[in-house]
């Protein structure tokens, strides 16, 4: 059975920081599908998140802490391992794959932006990832096409309204299988 | 007071009169860096009795203060190997008041000259230097001394251990307190390129940490030591600091900014090779090694320290 998985921002942090409160089950899936021996992808947006926050998470956040110098090295060596797990990964971008996939795209994103809404930028950058992974799991063939995630309240709760509401708007099966980390540990 | 002097006459008399204040021994320490400092710090004094210096400029760079104007004449006359007591005297005139300001600094200043290298670059950094670069400079010692420090180490093959049997001798505290010197640096860029050095300084420390093949680790420190010096051209303050004769600030100014235009791109290449070069080489920790150092400095934290989601969180507010 060949795994493909597509992932979020928040599953990164949550295997690299080991104090994260979603640390372990980003582990465990991590341990037991290690990113170098699987495939594991990526869109654009999640890259220059990550790098936005990196750059923007200047001195003087850590200025009123008591420790701010161990602090730093702390934040310093889990954005290290980011960065490495990052280069292990492949992108996905929509336009490699033809016209269809673009539109496809277009579809997706207007049809799941009422169900996560777009208050936030996380939740705007939220759609993109999961619009992106339905279509990557249309043009990959995997046995199982998984978007591993840690975010409950927008994506986890609306994983089957979320298929749905697609499988409706692309007349298409949706092979994409939402992983909520947390209960995948649990079972 | 009113007076207009020269850059080259006011270190032409410096050069004189020094040579009649500190003894042959005392004249042994004044080397090119610290008579450039030296003049510097009575220009200042100058500058306070309105006097005006002409073809002037000095702003802080690689050793804290420094003129080009008199580093560029000294080097001209003299060459770039020299102390006090081999340059020859040469004829200048300055009014009276001036030549009296001057030799009273030099006078005052005299014992703070002729201390050993380390004493005397404490006291330039840690005392003359103003407060928003003090630990800039200081760090950068600290960052050099670690350089030599650890390519004996590694040349004896016999690094020391801590008491968290770590051979890295802090480089992380060093680098963090690097970080925090760095609040006068603007340029998004800089700082990028400042973050992948310190990356692959640290993953290095890691594979030294793990026994990782020394000779390999040593030639590695030997090419981040390299672009280190071109790193903390860029790292400077110069160009906020500039000060003297309006016109050669702004040209130094602009000199300045296309040195620095020259290294980002340099070092952007260079560093971005040696990432690759270390991916070849397995010198890229695993995520176990960085667990593992992530595990070691959660033990010097406190329970509430805020994490990287909180932090990032944070950014979004």
């Amino acid at each position: 059975m060949e795994y493909g998985f597509f992932c979020d921002t928040g599953v990164l942090i949550g295997l690299c920081d080991i104090r994260d409160y979603h640390h372990n089950t980003c582990k465990f899936f991590f341990d037991k599908y290690p990113v170098e021996n699987h495939r594991y992808y990526i869109i654009e947006i999640v890259e220059k998140e990550l790098k936005n926050k990196k750059r923007k998470l200047g001195i003087n956040a850590f200025n009123n802490h008591p420790q701010a110098k161990i602090l730093h090295s702390y934040v310093r060596r889990a954005q290290q391992c980011i960065d490495i797990q990052l280069r292990k990964m492949n992108y996905f971008n929509c336009k490699d794959h033809g016209k269809n996939s673009v539109n496809q795209l277009k579809n997706l994103i207007l049809c799941i932006q009422p169900i996560i809404g777009v208050e936030a930028i996380n939740q705007v950058n939220d759609i993109e990832i999961v619009a992106n992974a339905i279509v990557w799991s249309l043009v990959k063939d995997y046995d199982f096409p998984g978007l591993i995630t840690v975010d409950n309240k927008d994506l986890g709760r609306n994983a089957s309204k979320i298929i749905k509401e697609s499988e409706k708007a692309l007349k298409d099966h949706v092979p994409l299988k939402f992983v909520y980390l947390p209960d995948y540990l649990k079972h | 007071m009113g007076y207009v002097i020269n850059n080259d006459e006011l270190t032409v008399y410096i050069i004189n009169e020094s040579q009649n204040i500190f003894n042959e021994k005392e004249q042994k320490y004044i080397q090119t860096t610290r008579l450039n400092k030296l003049i510097i710090l009575i220009s200042e004094e100058l500058e306070q009795n309105d006097v005006i210096i002409e073809d002037f400029v000095w702003g802080y760079y690689r050793h804290g203060f420094y003129s080009s104007t008199v580093g560029d004449y000294l080097k001209t006359s003299y060459g770039m190997d020299f102390n006090l007591s081999q340059l020859p005297q040469k004829q200048v005139d300055l009014p009276e008041e001036v030549t009296q300001i001057i030799n009273n600094c030099i006078s005052k200043l005299s014992q703070y000259f002729v201390r050993d290298r380390k004493t005397f670059f404490e006291w330039i950094y840690g005392e003359i230097t103003p407060n928003e670069y003090r630990d800039l400079y200081l760090t950068n010692r600290e960052l050099n001394k670690w350089f030599e420090e650890i390519k004996d180490d590694l040349m004896r093959r016999n690094p020391q251990m801590d008491l968290f049997g770590r051979k890295d001798r802090n480089i992380s505290g060093i680098i963090s307190k690097y970080y925090f010197s760095l609040e006068h640096v603007e340029d998004e860029e800089i700082l990028e390129i400042f973050r992948k050095f310190t990356d692959l300084v640290e993953f290095l420390s890691m594979k030294l940490n793990n026994n990782h093949n020394i000779s390999r680790i040593t030639i590695k420190i030997d090419s981040l030591f390299l672009n280190y010096k071109d790193i903390f051209a860029i790292l400077t303050p110069y160009i906020d600091t500039l000060h003297g004769d309006a016109k050669l600030v702004h040209e130094e100014k602009i000199k300045h900014e296309n040195r620095v235009q020259f290294y980002k791109k340099k070092l952007n290449k260079d560093l971005d090779e040696l990432y690759e070069q270390f991916d070849d080489e397995g010198l890229i920790p695993t995520i176990d090694e960085l667990n593992n150092e992530l595990l070691t400095l959660q033990k010097q934290l406190s329970a509430d320290s805020p994490t990287l989601r909180w932090f990032y969180g944070e950014i979004e507010r």
